[in-house]
């Protein structure tokens, strides 16, 4: 998965509440000229006016959220974290309706047919927002995969490490930690009210994530990781000490006794006071919310009914894949005896944390200059692998990408994760390095960045359908870059495809048809091969984040009808590298319009071919080659 | 180094012109070079300079189908150029024809991006005459080069996406034996001139050629791409393109490269010269500046740089020295080198244990550019080992261009022949040259830069590509490598042996130096191993100045970062340097030198502001 689906929730969590009192004031002049637009009708063209409507939708956005104005690698608001007061709550929804009606001001008639296609874009995303005004994902805030104290130190290592004023910023951000934390508990206290929390097992190892943050010497803390690898070339000696040990001082006497007020909180009086069931439908207005979790995710109409009757369909047909391969395999015993081969025998796993790093390193530079054969156009950022961090391996998933940004300096980074070796088989390597790296997460994410022609929002932009749709098609390329020459690890493949189907069903099974804990993952252990740490990660992450899981299979399954159709369609003529390229080349779309753009373009090449001037509207990625 | 991938002497403008062949289209372009002048008026002068270029653009590609195959222009797979003596002598013809049409545009109507673009033309053109004079083309064949090995290259970096593709291979599997008896033609006219390469460097080349014609034709180099074939040939048509192609290798290419073959181990090696000296052949000594000239692109005399490579063989030598003391070895320079040729923990045991290493590498390197660049090129890489039919007389490493259009990726080679001179300490630098930020960096991003004209894109001057690779060497601690001593002993070996190579080029092909005199002096400087030391010395043999690039446009770059840090002070960004080093192509060291300083005024007046 992208680290930045877990940045994404973070957005909504952080669009959605805010407490306390600091409300920014740039934010404030944001919602002033966002209120006066309507009455710019008449300056200049609408195509014009909506131009400068995305200018102020993007920097109210990076105003409100600097967090993300650094992972995306805007400069300007590295020295603040976002304000979760209430006074800024309000003025985040007030804004909200204003965005709304400027849109409306603007004559969508008179707009290009790529303008019109932003336009709708956004007008989605703010009635959607007002939509999901009623329910409270800001409530949820503290969980083992997302919680102000690693949010930040992740945001701490996102930052530009390049000078002097660079590490001053990081200075400015530690001492606003005492607040964000003040505020998080302030919103947790009001979920504990209102009976919204966090399903109380999923808490279980945050208090220990907080405690591998407290070092006995702040300099080994992940909070000051980066003040360890200061560039010495651009920062003297001199400097570089004094940046260090005021780092310390803020880590003494600003963070830690931050941290520590928040672990006693949590452990204390919101983790006793936590629920204790598991499944969406159980929160207040519950169903309700995991119903608009699930459409706002996936981009269709499909009820979680018709969710859970796909997952079962597909888990059937996978199913058989993987029995006829265990059969040519020559293995003789039951599925569950070959998974129990495939999760113990140590053929199948690393010794050491660095050669687990080393063989994804290998993989990835196999299949890098593969790419070309598949892709017309590939981004120029590059990426690297690297071990997830100490303090919430255990309980991360085995592997995620992070964002990188070309103008911040940051590659994007496979992070691997390395904690309990026996965890991590061979087997799944191929396909995990497809998936986050390339040419799946990696590859999207950075062309998607380097989109010159999208509006700059655009550019940022993600739907998980599609985002983790793209991912989960990739992993089935491996074959055409020459992977999965061993059956094994064309066996990890059918196995996280199976997954991502048993997503479809244990998702939908927990959150609305009273599923239990463990009846999940007893159905998800009966149907892969996944280690049983992975299983549990996997399902309690599924628990914190109703619905987010369903987006993969169902993009990835409108993906492969896509090719499937211009394969057929175009017969001879169809180009992998051209097909690729159109998937990727119009930014994150719905998966409604993914089809869109490339049914036009389909019906373009067989104009082409025909000899017809293409169709009106086809819609060719300016930048495709 | 980089692998060019035409060893029968083409080069761009100038390639045109050295082996245009007379079919009927290049007798058309000729034509309309010939009526070029009189198109003044017609347009402004930078539309007919940008016609101009267009056309030889053209020109280029119909005479060198080769490269047209490298840079992914279409339509020309099926053809090799052709290499007759007629062919030859008609590019030579074309050269002033050429030259008179670009000074038909009045420069001074140009804009300043297109009087550079208008300057690098004429000078590439003014060069190509010059050397016109020599006969290049008769040393058609050498250790690292020639059609035993240009051959195969091409063939594998042909397409191979369809049928049409395949029917391509083969057509050009057809085309061989009349490649090989123009080939033949040269050597032996070679032979009469007395221009022909020392003898010792031709040792390994009869079975480089004999590596060509297998039992099975199915497992030859020349065949490879019907190994595999791509899931859109359907089974039917893989079988018949496997059967042409069989038949055309048993018929037409074995007895072709047999032929060679038995050509250069009975007559021509035998008859080959003994001497060593660029300077002992006729026009030797002119011959040799004109390439110290080229291959530098400054006008620094062969004495001149003898005398720079000592005192930066004394220089870096005192820093190996250092490291060595900070290790807290005991014993002699030569005991160091020694410890770090034999002692087996710098050396691995398998081939693709080599090839994982440097993998690994690689991807250490990729994620920290965007440190040191604001702009990287899309075109991806890869790491692959030397094709076993060279290996033997291959260096240790090179980089192989790729192409976005063409659908071929940049691909490192590395040699994992004789895994006991690929000591482990030397891949940290050797990676930063030959992959990135070295060639694949340098030569990808010029490929994709837009806003210069097409053949420039693909220009190369060797002191500007080699010395960036030898520059990006420097790099490493940038990029989180060199924290182990003997990888930075490694650095330090390999840039001292590019110092070495000023003494050594120099000293051999105009001061008399003997062989063995090039080999000790290398000994007794560098630890690199044996067997690489000896291929190293027999490739300046067969190059003479090709290897004077490296240092020579280092120190330029260097320079010019030196100059760029102390004018800019805390305003100089590492970054935008980078950028505007590489973001105008290769470009002979001069006109770099003119562009930093030019970016350097400009920063300098925004400072001011």
């Amino acid at each position: 998965m992208a680290r930045s689906a877990l940045l994404a929730l973070a957005a909504v969590l952080l669009a959605g509440g805010r407490l306390g009192a600091a409300v920014p004031p740039d934010l404030i002049d944001s919602s002033r000229q966002l209120e006066q637009f309507p009455a710019s009708k008449g300056q200049g063209s609408e195509s014009e006016r909506l131009k400068r409507f995305f200018d102020l939708h993007w920097l109210a956005k990076l105003r409100g959220y600097p967090e993300y104005a650094t992972y995306i690698g805007v400069p300007g608001f590295e020295d603040r974290l976002s304000d979760n007061s209430p006074e800024t709550f309000d003025l985040s929804r007030r804004i909200t309706r204003q965005e709304l009606a400027a849109l409306d001001s603007i004559d969508r008639a008179r707009l290009t047919p790529a303008e019109q296609l932003n336009y709708d874009l956004v007008h989605w995303r703010l009635e959607q927002a007002i939509e999901g005004e009623r329910f409270h994902p800001e409530y949820l805030a503290v969980h083992q995969l997302s919680s102000v104290h690693a949010d930040v130190v992740y945001l701490l290592g996102a930052m530009p490490a390049r000078n002097a004023q660079d590490f001053v910023n990081r200075l400015a951000r530690m001492r606003a930690f005492p607040l964000a934390v003040d505020q998080t508990l302030a919103l947790l206290e009001k979920g504990l009210q209102a009976g919204i929390t966090s399903p109380r097992i999923t808490l279980r190892d945050v208090p220990g994530q907080i405690d591998a943050l407290l070092t006995a010497d702040p300099m080994k803390s992940a909070f000051l990781a980066s003040f360890q690898q200061m560039p010495e070339a651009m920062i003297p000696a001199a400097e570089r000490e004094r940046l260090r040990r005021e780092a310390v001082q803020v880590f003494e006497q600003q963070v830690a006794p931050a941290l520590r007020k928040l672990r006693e909180y949590l452990v204390k009086t919101y983790i006793p006071g936590a629920r204790e069931t598991t499944a969406m439908s159980d929160l207040p207005d519950g169903r309700a919310w995991y119903a608009y979790n699930v459409k706002t995710g996936t981009t269709t109409d499909l009820t979680p009914e018709q969710i859970h009757q796909l997952g079962l369909s597909e888990v059937k047909r996978i199913r058989g894949e993987m029995d006829a391969l265990i059969a040519t395999t020559g293995f003789k015993g039951s599925f569950a005896e070959f998974c129990h081969f495939l999760r113990t025998d140590p053929r199948f796993f690393y010794d050491k944390p660095e050669e687990l790093i080393a063989g994804y390193r290998d993989i990835t530079k196999r299949i890098d200059p593969e790419l070309i054969k598949l892709f017309g156009r590939l981004p120029r950022l590059p990426y690297g692998v690297v071990a997830v961090p100490d303090y919430d391996a255990k309980s991360q998933t085995t592997a995620y990408y992070g964002n990188g940004s070309l103008a911040a300096g940051r590659p994007g980074w496979f992070h691997v994760n390395t904690y309990d070796l026996k965890s991590r088989p061979k087997w799944e390597m191929e396909d995990l390095a497809l998936h986050e790296a390339v040419p799946g997460h990696h590859i999207m994410y950075s062309l998607n960045e380097e989109l010159g022609e999208l509006p700059a929002w655009r550019q940022w932009d993600v739907y998980p359908a599609m985002s983790e749709g793209w991912a989960l098609y990739a992993e089935s390329l491996g074959s055409e870059l020459g992977l999965y020459k061993d059956p094994y690890s064309k066996f990890g493949q059918l196995s996280a495809e199976i997954w991502r189907a048993i997503r479809l069903v244990v998702d939908t099974g927990l959150h609305t048809k009273g599923w239990t804990r463990q009846q999940a993952i007893d159905y998800a252990k009966a149907n892969s091969a996944k280690p049983e740490h992975d299983v549990e990660v996997e399902i309690d992450r599924y628990m914190v984040w109703p619905g987010g899981a369903v987006v993969y299979k169902i993009g990835e399954l409108k993906i492969k009808e896509l090719r499937a159709y211009a394969q057929k369609e175009l017969g001879p003529k169809f180009d992998i590298r051209a097909f690729h390229d159109h998937v990727l080349g119009n930014g994150q779309l719905p998966l409604a319009l993914l089809e869109k753009q490339i049914k036009e373009w389909v019906a373009s090449e067989k104009a082409k071919v025909a000899g017809l001037p293409p169709a009106q509207g086809a819609a060719a990625p300016s930048q495709a080659p | 180094m980089r692998k060019l991938l035409l060893p029968f002497c083409v080069f761009l403008l100038t390639a045109a012109a050295a082996s245009a062949a007379v079919a009927p289209d290049l007798v058309e372009y000729a034509k309309k070079f010939e009526q070029f002048p009189a198109t003044k008026g017609q347009g402004s002068e930078g539309e007919r300079l940008q016609k101009l270029f267009d056309l030889s653009w053209e020109l280029t590609m119909h005479a060198s189908p080769e490269f047209a195959t490298f840079v992914g222009y279409p339509g020309l797979n099926d053809r090799w150029s052709d290499s007759s003596f007629e062919a030859i002598g008609f590019g030579r013809a074309l050269s002033p024809k050429m030259l008179k049409a670009l000074d038909s545009i009045d420069r001074s109507k140009l804009t300043p991006a297109d009087q550079v673009n208008f300057d690098l033309a004429r000078r590439r053109l003014v060069e190509g005459m010059e050397g016109d004079k020599f006969h290049g083309e008769y040393l058609q064949i050498n250790q690292v080069g020639g059609p035993q090995q240009g051959i195969p290259q091409v063939l594998s970096a042909m397409p191979a996406g369809n049928v049409k593709d395949y029917e391509n291979v083969i057509a050009r599997l057809k085309g061989i034996p009349k490649v090989i008896d123009q080939s033949i033609a040269l050597l032996e006219k070679g032979l009469q001139e007395g221009i022909t390469p020392p003898k010792v460097t031709l040792r390994d080349v009869p079975a480089q050629v004999g590596n060509l014609f297998v039992d099975d034709p199915l497992k030859s180099p020349l065949l490879r791409a019907f190994q595999k074939f791509p899931a859109s040939v359907s089974a039917a048509d893989q079988e018949r393109l496997k059967g042409e192609a069989v038949k055309a290798f048993k018929e037409l290419d074995a007895p072709a490269f047999r032929k060679l073959q038995s050509f250069l181990t009975n007559t021509y090696l035998p008859a080959s010269r003994d001497s060593i000296a660029m300077s002992d052949l006729p026009n030797g000594k002119v011959w040799y500046a004109y390439n110290v000239r080229n291959s530098t692109t400054t006008s620094l005399t062969p004495e001149q740089i003898h005398q720079i490579g000592l005192s930066e063989v004394k220089r870096i030598r005192k820093q190996m020295d250092d490291l060595i003391a900070s290790t807290g070895f005991k014993g002699s320079f030569e005991e160091f080198a020694t410890f770090l040729r034999t002692d087996p923990r710098f050396f691995y045991d398998k081939p693709e244990d080599l090839l994982t290493g440097y993998r690994d590498i690689c991807k250490r390197i990729d994620p920290g550019l965007v440190k040191l660049f604001g702009r990287l090129p899309r075109l991806t890489y890869g790491v692959i080992p030397v094709p076993s039919y060279s290996e033997k007389s291959q260096t240790t490493a090179y980089y192989d261009a790729g192409s976005l259009a063409g659908g071929r990726p940049g691909y490192f080679y590395a040699n994992t022949y004789d895994l006991k001179s690929r000591p482990k300490w030397e891949m940290e630098a050797l990676t930063l040259h030959e992959a990135v930020p070295g060639h694949h960096l340098q030569i990808a991003l010029a490929q994709e830069l837009e806003q210069i004209p097409q053949w420039r894109r693909y220009d190369d001057y060797t002191a500007f590509a080699e010395g960036w690779g030898l520059y990006a060497e420097s790099l490493g601690s940038d990029l989180g490598l060199y924290e182990d001593p003997y990888s930075k002993f490694g650095q330090l070996t390999y840039e001292v042996w590019r110092a070495i190579r000023l003494v050594v080029d120099t000293g051999m092909h105009t001061m008399g130096w003997t062989r063995q005199q090039a080999l000790d002096y290398f000994k007794s400087n560098s630890a690199k191993a044996e067997h690489d030391i000896e291929v190293e010395v027999d490739r300046y043999i067969v190059w003479p100045g090709q290897a004077l690039a490296y240092k020579i446009g280092e120190l330029k770059i260097k320079e010019m970062r030196a100059y760029a840090e102390k004018e800019l002070g805390a305003k100089f960004d590492v970054r935008t340097f980078h950028d505007h080093v590489l973001g105008n192509g290769s470009l002979p060291l001069d006109l770099l030198e003119k562009n930093v300083k030019a970016w350097v005024a400009e920063e300098k007046a925004k400072g001011a502001k």
